[in-house]
């Protein structure tokens, strides 16, 4: 593990906001939170974005700006922040059309699944590294749009690509669809060649742009009893 | 001063027909007294003069009028060309008459005596012809203001009517769905808990959340819509195309495309057309101050009344348009009034035209003094003596100074008295004129002896004075009047629009509060049930549910139960009559009735006999007491006031409501007081949540 990074936590319902604080990144051993907050303009008025590695907040955080403006506020002061934003909202799509200036180092969780702690940490660390990591309750039911760039793609691609979401290595995406490392390693460079990924991306690296065209082409197919 | 701004001036023949009457009295003295006319014109060739004056400048003005008409000449349409040939008509008519009258005798006659008798004449017209103008404008602006009133107020009603009716409906759907997608199947999961595992019981709520709760972000409150338009309807349905440009989606993710009640009526319209009429591609465009939104393929998803409130527009079946951010809907409806269609005839009472125009009254005067005086001496005696000296510029300063004096006076008020003030001024302005004329000229044996010179310029004098002097103050009363009709009518359309923006503004925050409370405490708790129960902790997990299913839920379907309280006493009020509320009454259902039956009677009894054309009900309360004020305009109360069925009717239901009425005469109408005990507004409440919980 490397040093300790320090997270800032923005959520409006008080009772979520403390159980995930203490009852959630309290149990992270990497993780030290330096501040928990109920609106946008609470947390700007307490802490410098040079004092966050990672800030975790909810999407819709009443009137107000909400959690994206936040982010996207602070990133542009501290450019090597990293972002979780949590939400009861299904709506990941967000991420692929911020700002040029701050792509890269956002991941979205569902609050339900934060119980997850692993893949609460992983995203907390995904992040402040630039990463990305999509929940992957969302991920599972995201599929292409006909006509876009992903109907070059295989199925197997796709599989890989949405594992690339939720911020697996290569190592695991392997070890999850029980293939080599290698064979893992080559389908990545040939969604990266069929994306058409330019070599040097700014900010960001040829993963985290991958996930941003998946994220920007596929829909969600969540069941729903409305009509 | 603002009356008699001369914006145009009208080719009438009105002017001549007015001052022919002087004319008829000037030539009686100039028969009388002329010097120059040696053998003074007889009474044919005066009977022969006044009307080959008044026909001639007519036919001038008729042949004018008709010339312009078939003339491009911009020029002669403005006020300068009319002057000219007002001017033009007045001499030529003036000398016609000046040769059937004067130029009879063989010693013929100065120019310079025609000449100034032109001008005087000229002048005379003009200023006929001014105020008449302003009479004429007068009567179109306050017959303009009375028809855009009525459609205004009328439009104004009907989009509230439609506004709340949609509010209702809405209501009503939304109630439906927070009873069935959440109330119901929280309740079964509560119900079905005890014997599931906690895994089982965290998948379950999780799947609640994500079947029934989550869409419904997007559906019944859409949150989802104050993070963008374009991801909620993306989110909204999974195999929807949007199609928008990279600067539009920046701006609507930076809050800066659409206003937020545009947004959320709008995607109300985007959300029918994808899931009730079946469309499946969605696209934006800025038109200029407007965004364009067409669906594909095209529905027949028509907008309803609170998204036309907002400002959403159908250019064609599918397309609408909405105002971008700062633009603020244009009032397109109140627009479309046709001001011409105020053809209905209204009626002026005098003491509503009597105002006070002092400097106006001042100039006036002034003006005809001093444009009088040449003509004075045309008629009294060539060549000069003390006396007719002393008689012209006297006869000239007394109305001037009269006037003066007046001014000092306090304002005739506006009623008949002041009125009949108003006119016994002018009389006095005139008749001091005529005194110091017909004085000076009798001490100075100018006047010949006997009553005659007296009885003729006294009347002359009058009618110069008091016809020009009368028909201003008409004019300018008219203007007031407009003003006065225009206020009310303004403050009319502001209650509308107050009670617009409140019944929308309700809509908001109970659509606010409302999926704050769903989407921010219910199912940010229920989330928090979920991680609970997959840490283990069922205990404070149900603590969490049972709340929100025996509290949060309860309270939701009772602030959705409520219905607007927007409750108007006279909905229908008589014709002519604009009833202004200006005050809600918090009173329960039974006394608002009551109180509509009074009131209504009231406003009925206002336009009947008190012939009245508002009538504004506010809310007064005192200790333990509150009072309905019902105040209107009209003649205050009838001598014969005999108990009639109306006061019967005021007796019976304030005798119900426990309370009294009293009517007295206001300045100006009448006002009629409902005194009725005070109601504990608490106990409004309870009536409302009772109503609510058993809908529950």
């Amino acid at each position: 593990m490397g040093t300790e990074l320090r997270v800032a936590v923005v959520e409006d319902e008080p009772l979520y906001r403390e159980l995930l604080v203490t009852g959630l990144i309290a149990r992270l051993s990497d993780v030290r939170v330096v501040g928990s907050f109920g609106s946008a303009e609470d947390l700007t008025s307490n802490v410098r974005a040079e004092d966050i590695d990672v800030l975790l907040a909810d999407v819709d955080l009443g009137p107000g700006a909400d959690g994206t403006q936040l982010g996207v506020h602070l990133r542009r002061r501290n450019r090597r922040m990293g972002v979780v934003l949590l939400s009861n909202l299904a709506m990941p799509g967000l991420l692929a059309s911020l700002p040029e200036d701050v792509r890269g180092g956002w991941s979205y969780l569902l609050k339900t699944s934060v119980a997850d702690l692993d893949q609460l940490a992983l995203a907390i660390r995904e992040s402040a590294a630039g990463g990305m990591v999509i929940d992957s309750a969302l991920t599972r039911k995201l599929v292409p749009e006909q006509a876009s760039p992903l109907s070059a793609l295989t199925p197997r691609q796709v599989d890989v690509l949405s594992r690339m979401a939720n911020g697996w290595s290569n190592k695991r995406i392997a070890d999850d669809l029980v293939l080599s490392v290698r064979t893992v390693e080559s389908v990545v460079s040939d969604i990266i060649a069929a994306l058409a990924i330019p070599k040097d991306v700014d900010g960001y690296n040829a993963r985290v742009a991958c996930v941003l065209v998946y994220l920007r082409h596929t829909v969600s197919t969540t069941r729903s009893s409305d009509g | 001063m603002n009356a008699l701004r001369l914006n145009r001036l009208g080719l009438s023949v009105w002017p001549f027909v007015i001052v022919t009457p002087g004319d008829v009295l000037g030539a009686a003295l100039i028969r009388r007294n002329n010097p120059i006319a040696s053998n003074a014109p007889a009474i044919p060739d005066v009977a022969a003069a006044i009307p080959a004056g008044l026909i001639s400048a007519i036919l001038i003005i008729l042949a004018s009028r008709w010339l312009i008409a078939h003339s491009r000449s911009t020029w002669w349409r403005g006020v300068p060309g009319a002057l000219v040939i007002y001017v033009g008509a007045a001499a030529l008519s003036g000398s016609l008459m000046a040769a059937l009258l004067v130029d009879r005798g063989p010693t013929g006659q100065p120019i310079v005596l025609t000449l100034i008798y032109l001008a005087t004449r000229s002048i005379n017209v003009l200023i006929v012809a001014v105020v008449v103008q302003q009479v004429r404008d007068g009567v179109d602006t306050t017959k303009v203001v009375d028809g855009i009133i009525q459609d205004q107020l009328l439009l104004a009603r009907q989009t509230n009517g439609m506004i709340e009716a949609a509010e209702r409906d809405l209501r009503a759907e939304s109630l439906r769905m927070l009873s069935t997608r959440v109330a119901r199947p929280l309740a079964d999961i509560v119900r079905e808990a005890p014997p599931m595992t906690n895994a089982e019981l965290a998948d379950r709520l999780d799947d609640f959340i994500e079947v029934q709760l989550r869409p419904l972000a997007h559906v019944l409150h859409p949150v989802s819509v104050r993070l963008g338009l374009v991801s909620a309807i993306r989110s909204l349905r999974p195999s929807v195309a949007v199609d928008v440009t990279a600067t539009v989606e920046r701006m609507d993710q930076d809050g800066v495309l659409l206003d937020e009640e545009v947004r959320l009526q709008l995607y109300r319209w985007i959300r029918s057309s994808l899931l009730e009429a079946g469309a499946s591609r969605v696209a934006l465009a800025i038109r200029g101050r407007q965004l364009q939104v067409s669906v594909h393929p095209v529905t027949m998803s028509t907008l309803d009344a609170v998204q036309t409130a907002a400002g959403v527009r159908e250019l064609r079946p599918g397309v609408v348009l909405v105002p971008l951010r700062g633009q603020a809907a244009t009032d397109d409806n109140a627009r479309s009034v046709d001001t011409n269609s105020a053809t209905q005839r209204t009626r002026y009472r005098m003491r509503d035209l009597i105002t006070v125009p002092l400097p106006t009254r001042f100039a006036l005067v002034t003006v005809l003094s001093v444009s009088a005086a040449p003509f004075q001496f045309v008629i009294y005696r060539w060549p000069l003596s003390l006396g007719v000296v002393l008689a012209v510029l006297g006869s000239a300063a007394a109305p001037i100074g009269v006037t003066a004096l007046l001014d000092r006076l306090r304002p005739p008020s506006q009623s008949w008295r002041g009125a009949c003030r108003v006119l016994g001024e002018w009389l006095l302005i005139a008749a001091s004129s005529a005194i110091v004329l017909a004085g000076i000229a009798t001490a100075f044996a100018i006047f010949p002896p006997g009553l005659t010179e007296w009885l003729v310029t006294i009347p002359r004098l009058t009618y110069r004075y008091a016809v020009p002097g009368l028909l201003m103050t008409v004019s300018y009363g008219l203007v007031v009047e407009s003003q006065r009709r225009l206020d009310r009518a303004n403050e009319a359309l502001m209650i509308e629009e107050r009670r617009r923006l409140e019944i929308l503004g309700k809509a908001r925050q109970l659509d606010r509060d409302v999926a704050e409370a769903l989407h921010r405490n219910v199912q940010a708790r229920l989330a928090a049930a979920v991680v609970l129960l997959r840490l283990d902790q069922r205990q404070d997990a149900w603590t969490l549910v049972m709340e929100m299913s025996s509290v949060e839920i309860p309270w939701l379907l009772e602030r959705m139960g409520e219905a607007p309280a927007s409750r108007v006493l006279v909905p229908d009020p008589p014709m002519g009559l604009t009833v202004i509320q200006v005050d809600e009454l918090p009173v329960d259902d039974i006394t608002f009735d009551l109180l509509t039956r009074a009131v209504a009677e009231i406003a009925v009894n206002a336009r009947r006999h008190g012939r009245a054309t508002s009538l504004v009900v506010s809310l007064h309360t005192t200790v333990g007491r509150w009072q309905v004020m019902c105040e209107d305009d009209g003649v205050g109360i009838p001598v014969d006031v005999a108990p009639g069925l109306g006061s019967r009717l005021l007796d019976d239901t304030m005798s119900v409501l426990g309370g009294s009425w009293t009517m007295e005469s206001s300045r100006p109408g009448c006002r009629i007081t409902l005194d009725i005990p005070a109601q504990d507004s608490s106990h409004l409440h309870v009536t409302a949540s009772g109503l609510a919980s058993s809908d529950a």
